[in-house]
């Protein structure tokens, strides 16, 4: 070896053998998990994942692992191979080893296996958080916490030796006290002897001629590098075998330093690590340690193992002999000083570094991409477009800092063992998919996408708030990936892009949200997987439902079934809420909905975690359902159960909380109960304002359905205020909806004033140009409206337009082509033409419900006027007993009941109707025209009626 | 997607479209390497440091340009993150790293890093220069950098560099005669590290390696 060539490199010098590849493969790859664990997948050592390197001492190195069968964290330790030439060595180690596992006691770290892999031994072994005990004493304790602390360590020490093992090496490193309840247990007991021959590796001082100390040097100085044999005894120095009393004396000495903050003794080394002698030191005498304890250490410490105590058990009875008071247990009191992460091996002054920070964050949301949202929600905007973006500043920040949070939480708990990584891919994939919406929802607003940024307010409280992804189980209930890596990253990313399509959804882009759920549903046939097609069946089917596609029923059953047959509950839930409303609103089946309730709500219900959106949906559409079916009661518990449903949290449930109580006024109108209604539509109000701000459309649209259940209420002085606060919000650039302006018309010919409302319906005309080949439903609205009100004043005129419409009309706007037909005549006069019209009518089997209410109250009013009495009063008995009427409605029926009752002379009949009249118009305008006409009848049926009796009931 | 014959460069330019993959490979490519720079330097803290080193990689991965060397960009990371865990291990004292050595600044046994009592030696006196002149010594020789590259790292002219190696050779001749147990081991050591010193000044001559 004294050639050229056989001069090994300097870097085989460095890496001399200790350094072996397979160490630093693992340790590699140990890393690169934790810097990418989506990429790299943790090593394993025997069935343990690899958590996280801890550290490396003369002993072997350390990793923190995870048992995914015992579902706990372990710390796994490597020999290191320094028994590698000499196999008797590495036999008996392996023995020693196997002989540890064996011993439990509470005081010693469990040993939980011990297997050879690539000849190297391996120790599984109980995982403890907290401090050994040299660092734990660094701060100051109270003495009697000291001696507990060792106490505990002496007992371990007691059931080794009761067991024939001695420690040989025992000092405050080698006892770790665990964080969460002050239990101190020993660790790596017994293989020092074995493992390193302590003598050699830990006592010897630096190499001879190295720093040779000129006549001895005090071994104990603080910071002395090789591993100091300032608890060992003298015997042990000496070279003489150690036993049970040696670590007696290695515990006291440990024991003297806690308590006096130094040690028992100051010791001489020559040159060459030849012990010479040790000289007692005085310990502080402010110390406040009892002169007792002191007695005990000092008998411990005696040179001469013959007079120290014949076994740990005998020393810790005389520790536990407190004269002043008996031995208290101070567990759980807090020890100052860092916490470390220990596994088996004293390697606190090894980890120096603190743990890896989880860095696999992307960036969701920068400068540049708020820079692109702002300027596009301001292009897009129209005159709301400040007001929207203060608004959704804030929740876009939140949104993405959550996202990143909840990232770096569950990189944190994977990293820390407390997430299997089964568990943790699937957190990934979910977080990619909550990631995947929300950057569409930007991109988006980036585009300047009008519905985009008109509801982008909604849209970002309607995307699943990334915490959803920290509940493991429910992933695990709905999302178990394929088997085949390839086709599960495939689904991966379909899945992201089904979470773009429902916030395409949720920003009002149904058409995109279809394109791209359709497209999933191609590529997931083509995988063959059915949990995906589900998923992108009630993607589509939602989309095509909100906007307002009747096939979207086929779609939604579709997913129902699908999903049934692949057992996802989640998606099978969804799928069936919302086919209640597809059902009930897009294909007017009102008389099937009650068989898709139950459906659903057997599906809700077993779906543990169904959304909370679901559950909403659900009862929801169960109100409209019933609602439709005339049903008001139920209709009114089934969206109070939507609104209980509804979680109280900042603005999360704005829009559902708005749209319930919006859905809700109006039957709480028919039930009589006006004041709730209109405070439902006021509450409404708040919840757009909160989410959209004042100046949005959604907000302006609210208030002028507020306007419109006062005007129903009767309360049409505040009905038109309300409303002239909405109209005055819009300009010439900016004009109000025709519904608006229709709504301002009816308040204004409520309230008589007829040349208002004519005016409101010309500039709704205008709005809406002109009229095409066949008529709108506004055109048929409109002019039946004007034709009505020129009756009113008694002008025929109206009508010829109204005539006109009949040839052009389709068939699905005839209903109300010919209530107007009707009506205007009917202010004309000319009630039997009235009459034959709603004859006509009435005789179409296929009239819906609503329109044969409103057909039966005109032609009541019809018979009214032309005083048969009788016809009315059959026309008008099941019209006030149902509830499908509006206050003013009625009022409008009772009154014409009260009259038609009157004219048979059925007084006390109608007294009460009449009665029932004005007080169906309870809070409305005294002035209004329906209140004067209730109160009108109402006289007179109390002139025609008897007094009543004098005595009460 | 990147394939296993991949440069540095192509692996930069995905990883930073956002292959996560890309990034792995390259750290993975640089484990050895950089835990070999820390080990001679910290001891048993290593891995930690390169955890360390990694992390900040990641962390300014936006500054890496694809045109760059990766290896010349993670061996300066890998001194900052040395200087600075030096300096925190001092507190507050200022450090000169072109005067401290590692042994003043991390001292570990040398028996936990190497075995053979000759290695020890050549260890124990590179750990003997002062911290700047030993990265430059073990960059140019177990990692092959050229000084063109090193001085990169550094950001100072290469001439400069050149300079450190010849002073930093000397010094090491110095340590090790003056650390030397025995004749033999004496002997021996100097004879392997003449070969090696020989190099030096060969490859010093030269203007530029290939």
């Amino acid at each position: 070896m004294t050639d050229e060539g056989g001069a090994p490199r300097i870097s085989e010098i460095l890496q001399g053998g200790k350094v072996d590849e397979g160490g630093v493969h693992l340790k590699r790859e140990v890393l690169l998990a934790q810097l990418f664990p989506s990429q790299v997948t943790r090593p394993k050592l025997g069935r343990y994942d690899v958590l996280e390197f801890v550290g490396e001492g003369g002993m072997g190195t350390v990793y923190a692992a995870y048992d995914p069968r015992l579902d706990r964290r372990v710390a796994v330790k490597l020999l290191r191979k320094a028994s590698a030439g000499d196999p008797q060595r590495h036999a008996r180690l392996l023995r020693e080893a196997k002989a540890l596992a064996r011993l439990s006691h509470p005081n010693i770290v469990t040993i939980h296996e011990v297997w050879e892999e690539d000849g190297e031994i391996h120790l599984a072994m109980e995982f403890i958080q907290g401090e050994d005990l040299s660092r734990w004493q660094q701060a100051p304790h109270d003495w009697r916490e000291v001696v507990e602390a060792y106490r505990q360590a002496g007992e371990g020490l007691a059931a080794a030796h009761d067991a024939g093992l001695v420690y040989r090496d025992f000092k405050p490193h080698n006892a770790i006290r665990r964080e969460e309840d002050g239990v101190v247990k020993l660790l790596d007991f017994g293989l020092a002897r074995v493992a390193g021959d302590p003598l050699e590796a830990r006592t010897e001082p630096e190499p001879a001629g190295v720093d040779a100390p000129e006549g001895g040097e005090h071994l104990t100085r603080p910071g002395a590098i090789m591993g100091t044999p300032a608890y060992m005894a003298p015997e042990q120095l000496e070279g003489a075998p150690a036993d049970a009393r040696s670590d007696q004396y290695g515990f006291c000495a440990a024991l003297w330093e806690g308590l006096y903050r130094q040690l028992p003794h100051e010791r001489v080394i020559l040159g060459g690590g030849i012990f010479e002698k040790e000289e007692r030191v005085e310990p502080p005498r402010d110390a406040g340690v009892p002169t007792w304890v002191r007695r005990v250490l000092e008998r411990g410490l005696a040179v001469d193992p013959a007079e120290r105590y014949p076994s740990m058990r005998a020393l810790l009875r005389d520790l536990a002999r407190d004269p002043a008071q008996r031995r208290r247990r101070v567990l759980g009191l807090a020890g100052a000083g860092l916490t470390m992460v220990i596994g088996g091996l004293a390697i606190a002054e090894l980890r120096s570094e603190p743990p890896t920070p989880c860095v696999e964050l992307s960036a969701a949301w920068d400068e540049a991409q708020r820079d692109a949202a702002r300027e596009g929600v301001s292009r897009a905007g129209g005159s709301a477009a400040a007001q929207t973006w203060t608004l959704l500043e804030p929740r876009l920040d939140r949104h993405a800092e959550e996202l990143s949070r909840i990232r770096r939480q569950s990189c944190e708990s994977h990293r820390r063992g407390l997430l299997p990584d089964e568990h943790y891919q699937l957190q990934v994939a979910c977080l990619d998919r909550r990631q995947a919406a929300f950057t569409q929802l930007v991109e988006l607003l980036g585009h300047a996408d009008e519905a985009a940024v008109s509801n982008a307010n909604k849209a970002i409280t309607e995307l699943p708030s990334p915490w959803v992804c920290t509940n493991t189980e429910s992933l695990l209930a709905e999302h178990l990936p394929p088997d085949d890596p390839e086709v599960a990253a495939r689904v991966g990313s379909l899945r992201e892009e089904l979470a773009r399509a429902s916030a395409e959804e949720a920003a009002g882009l149904y058409d995109q949200a279809e394109a791209r759920s359709d497209e999933v549903l191609e590529q997931a046939r083509t995988l063959a997987y059915e949990p995906l097609q589900a998923e992108a069946l009630v993607r589509w089917g939602s989309a095509r439902m909100l906007a307002g596609e009747a096939d979207s029923l086929q779609r939604l059953d579709e997913a129902l079934w699908m999903s049934l047959a692949s057992e996802q509950r989640r998606v099978a839930a969804e799928a069936a809420a919302k086919r209640i409303f597809a059902l009930v609103e897009l294909q007017d089946r009102s008389a099937d909905a009650s068989e898709a309730i139950a459906l659903a709500r057997s599906l809700v219900a077993r779906s543990g975690a169904a959304d909370w959106r679901t559950r909403w949906a659900l009862s929801n559409n169960t109100a409209v359902a019933l609602e439709r079916k005339g049903e008001q009661s139920a209709a009114l518990g089934a969206y109070q159960e939507a609104l209980a449903r509804i979680p109280d949290e900042e603005d999360l449930g704005t829009f559902e909380r708005a749209a319930t109580l919006l859905n809700m006024a109006p039957v709480q109108l028919r039930l009589g109960q006006s004041t709730q209604a209109v405070d439902s539509a006021r509450g409404a109000l708040e919840q757009l304002d909160s989410l959209f701000g004042s100046e949005h459309p959604r907000w302006r649209g609210g208030k002028a359905t507020l306007a419109s259940l006062l005007r129903k209420s009767g309360r049409l002085a505040e009905a038109q205020a309300t409303l002239d606060s909405v109209l005055e919000r819009y300009s010439e650039d900016d004009p109000p909806p025709p519904w608006m302006l229709l709504e301002a018309a009816r308040i204004a010919r409520a309230r008589d004033q007829h040349a208002g409302a004519r005016q409101w319906i010309a500039r709704a005309r205008a709005r809406l140009g002109e009229p095409g080949p066949r008529p709108t439903v506004w055109d048929v609205v409109l002019t039946a409206m004007d034709a009505e009100i020129l009756a009113a004043q008694g002008y025929a005129r109206g009508l010829d337009e109204l005539e006109r419409l009949v040839v052009t009309v389709g068939s699905d706007l005839r209903v109300d082509l010919d209530l107007g037909r009707a009506e205007a005549r009917l202010s004309l006069g000319r009630a039997a033409e009235a009459e034959a019209i709603l004859h006509a009518v009435l005789a179409d089997p296929e009239l819906t419900e609503w329109d044969r209410m409103s057909a039966e109250l005109l032609m009541a009013r019809v018979l009214v006027a032309q005083a048969r009495w009788s016809d009315a009063r059959e026309h008008l008995r099941g019209l006030v007993e149902g509830n499908r009427l509006v206050p003013v409605e009625r009022a409008q029926a009772l009154d014409a009941l009260a009259t038609a009752e009157l004219g048979l002379g059925l007084r006390d009949r109608s007294l009460e109707h009449a009665e029932q009249a004005v007080r169906a118009l309870r809070g409305a305008d005294p002035d209004s025209d329906a209140m004067r006409r209730a109160e009108a009848t109402l006289a007179r049926a109390r002139d025609l009626a008897p007094s009543p009796p004098l005595a009460g009931p | 997607m990147w394939t296993q014959g991949a440069n540095d460069g192509q692996l930069i330019t995905e990883w930073k479209r956002g292959d996560q993959s890309a990034g792995a490979e390259l750290f993975r490519r640089y484990y050895a390497p950089i835990l070999r720079f820390y080990r001679s330097k910290v001891g048993g803290q290593a891995p930690d440091l390169v955890q360390r080193c990694f992390l900040r990689c990641i962390e300014i991965r936006p500054r890496i340009r694809e045109e760059d060397s990766f290896r010349c960009f993670v061996f300066g990371v890998a001194r900052n993150v040395l200087l600075e865990h030096y300096r925190r291990a001092r507190s507050n004292a200022r450090v000169d790293f072109g005067e401290q050595t590692v042994e003043d600044l991390s001292p570990t046994p040398t028996s936990e890093l190497a075995q053979e009592e000759r290695s020890q030696l050549l260890l124990q006196a590179l750990r003997r220069l002062p911290v700047d002149q030993q990265i430059v010594v073990e960059l140019y020789y177990w990692e092959e950098l050229n000084a063109r590259e090193i001085a990169e790292i550094y950001e100072v002219p290469e001439p400069t560099i050149r300079t450190r190696l010849r002073r930093a050779k000397l010094r090491l001749e110095q340590e090790l005669c003056g650390l030397a147990s025995t004749p033999q081991i004496a002997r021996q050591t100097l004879t392997s590290l003449d070969a090696w010193a020989r190099r030096l000044r060969d490859q010093l001559d030269e203007p530029e390696r290939p």
